[in-house]
């Protein structure tokens, strides 16, 4: 991780970008892809000149997936997984206000052929001579074990499936308390030594955004409380919650677009990329100078019977992808589009 | 008699939907139709906005025009109680309650041909249960229970708290209350 995350020393975690980067080509540090849940070509902008060059160079990319999806494409083998709903999962363990363990266990047995994660990984562990690490059959037997730890057991938390713990640190810092925290000075510091030692802007300086080209605007995307980003468009009960994303077109906007309401369009970028169609919502609730779509929508595989086609995609869209100097992160809300009528 | 209410904190609400889906399961409510859904109501000029999610469904009215105009009387009230119920054989679909129903919130027609809606899933609440949408909701913003009873939670609720109801000018006496 160190070897190709080298420009952001602070970060402990790996950089998506950097993976990425260092995937393609012969000498590429990385010969391999083990793709879990993650379409990567709708949570990465303009990665599909980059994941093909990358499926060309690597020599193998596995995805791991409970249905069909743009990434699925790539992979040289898929393993296909049962939904949270036909499985066992870790425990789900939070502070929080008050400490809760739940349990995330199988409503109904997988259909199909799909294994939960903790089978596929014991099994592929298996023929790796890995299986010392697996000393066990079923995951159950994990989990029984981790409640059995703390006096409880996987019976128990089958019946009950939420067992709540009394809290033992205070909620908040109590008032007048000198609290450490993990800096230098062990004080929160508006001046980071961290910053300084690594060559940053100790004091970091406001950068103002670019502004959208006349008759453009800025591109700003979000969630639905209905949908989880872009994996539950094709469940029938949510799909019909919210079939399609709308692009939020302010009132003055749209008077002067002359686009009305529920009107389809196609959102375009400075580069001349078209998006699918999509409507027209107009909305006291956008800025005048910028739209704004749901994430998520837009599918192109037609095995997902309802998502395909329905909505646009907005990371498609994104020509200018801001990548922050100091953690690597991605921001991908500096891009601009412009409304193109449909023509009846 | 019992007089069943719904309390619905709007300050919570987030509208998610996560009511009409737990109502379609429940109540296996063909796709395309709803029993319940979530009106979204921004008022104001950018950026001085409120913004008001609402999980609406038929308010069981202490005065229930559906009732007084269904010809063939499948409109009724379930047992002694507000609780307005279609009697699935009697109904001939002749949409008399649609028209009188100033919530809209009956369903167009039921493919078995008699017009739905709404039960404030009163088979659970003969189990001791709330209504499939109220158990469901994942902000807890939701309440059900007996209004007549002054010491249940919504009575303390509406007590304490700014509510209102949505078209109590038509005198239908709704049963569906929001925090706002």
């Amino acid at each position: 991780m160190a070897t190709v995350q080298k420009d952001y020393p602070l970060v402990t975690t790996g950089i998506s970008n950097a993976l990425i980067d260092h995937s393609m080509g012969p000498d590429a540090f990385f010969k391999g892809w083990f793709i879990y849940a993650t379409n990567l070509t709708t949570t990465i902008p303009g990665i599909r000149r980059q994941l093909e060059q990358a499926a060309d160079s690597l020599e193998l990319i596995v995805v791991v997936d409970t249905m069909p999806a743009e990434i699925t494409g790539y992979a040289d083998v898929v393993l296909p997984e049962c939904t949270y709903l036909e499985r066992y999962d870790d425990l789900r363990n939070k502070a929080e206000r008050t400490p809760t363990l739940a349990l995330r266990s199988p409503a109904f047995p997988p259909r199909h052929d799909s294994k939960p994660a903790w089978w596929i990984a014991r099994e592929l562990a298996g023929h790796l001579d890995l299986a010392d690490y697996f000393p066990w059959q079923d995951y159950r037997e994990v989990l029984d074990w981790q409640l059995q730890q703390i006096g409880s057991s996987l019976e128990e938390m089958e019946r009950i499936g939420v067992k709540a713990f009394p809290r033992k640190t205070p909620l908040y810092f109590e008032a007048g308390k000198q609290v450490k925290f993990n800096t230098p000075s062990g004080r929160i510091e508006l001046y980071s030594q961290h910053l300084a030692g690594t060559g940053h802007d100790p004091l970091p300086r406001y950068t103002p955004p670019e502004r959208p080209p006349e008759g453009y605007f800025h591109l700003n995307y979000g969630r639905a409380a209905a949908h989880t980003f872009g994996r539950t468009i094709n469940n029938p009960l949510l799909f019909e919650l919210m079939p399609e994303n709308t692009v939020w077109v302010h009132p003055a906007a749209a008077a002067k677009l002359a686009v009305g309401n529920g009107e389809y369009v196609r959102l375009k970028n400075p580069e001349g990329t078209h998006s699918n169609r999509i409507r027209v919502r107009v909305t006291q609730r956008i800025r005048p100078d910028s739209v704004f779509m749901v994430h998520g929508f837009g599918h192109t595989d037609p095995r997902q019977r309802l998502a395909h086609g329905a909505g646009a995609d907005d990371s498609g869209l994104m020509h200018n992808v801001k990548i922050d100097p100091v953690m690597g992160g991605t921001g991908m809300r500096a891009s601009f589009v412009t409304l193109v009528r449909e023509e009846a | 008699m019992i007089n069943y209410a719904m309390v619905i904190d709007t300050t919570a609400c987030i509208g998610c939907g996560d009511c009409v889906v737990a109502c379609k399961n429940e109540n296996h409510v063909p796709a395309g139709l709803n029993r319940d859904w979530v009106v979204e109501e921004t008022r104001g000029e950018y950026p001085h906005l409120h913004t008001e999610f609402r999980s609406e469904r038929c308010n069981h009215c202490g005065h229930a025009t559906c009732v007084t105009n269904c010809p063939t009387g499948a409109s009724q009230y379930w047992k002694d109680t507000n609780i307005v119920l279609v009697a699935a054989e009697k109904c001939t679909g002749c949409k008399a309650c649609i028209a009188a129903c100033p919530y809209d919130a009956r369903l167009i027609m039921h493919p078995q041909g008699y017009i739905d809606k709404c039960t404030f899933c009163h088979h659970r609440l003969e189990q001791g249960l709330d209504p499939a949408c109220v158990s469901t909701c994942p902000t807890g913003c939701m309440y059900f229970g007996i209004l007549n009873d002054p010491d249940s939670q919504i009575s303390r609720l509406l007590r304490s708290r700014t509510h209102k109801t949505l078209l109590p000018e038509t005198g239908n006496i709704p049963n569906v209350y929001y925090l706002v």
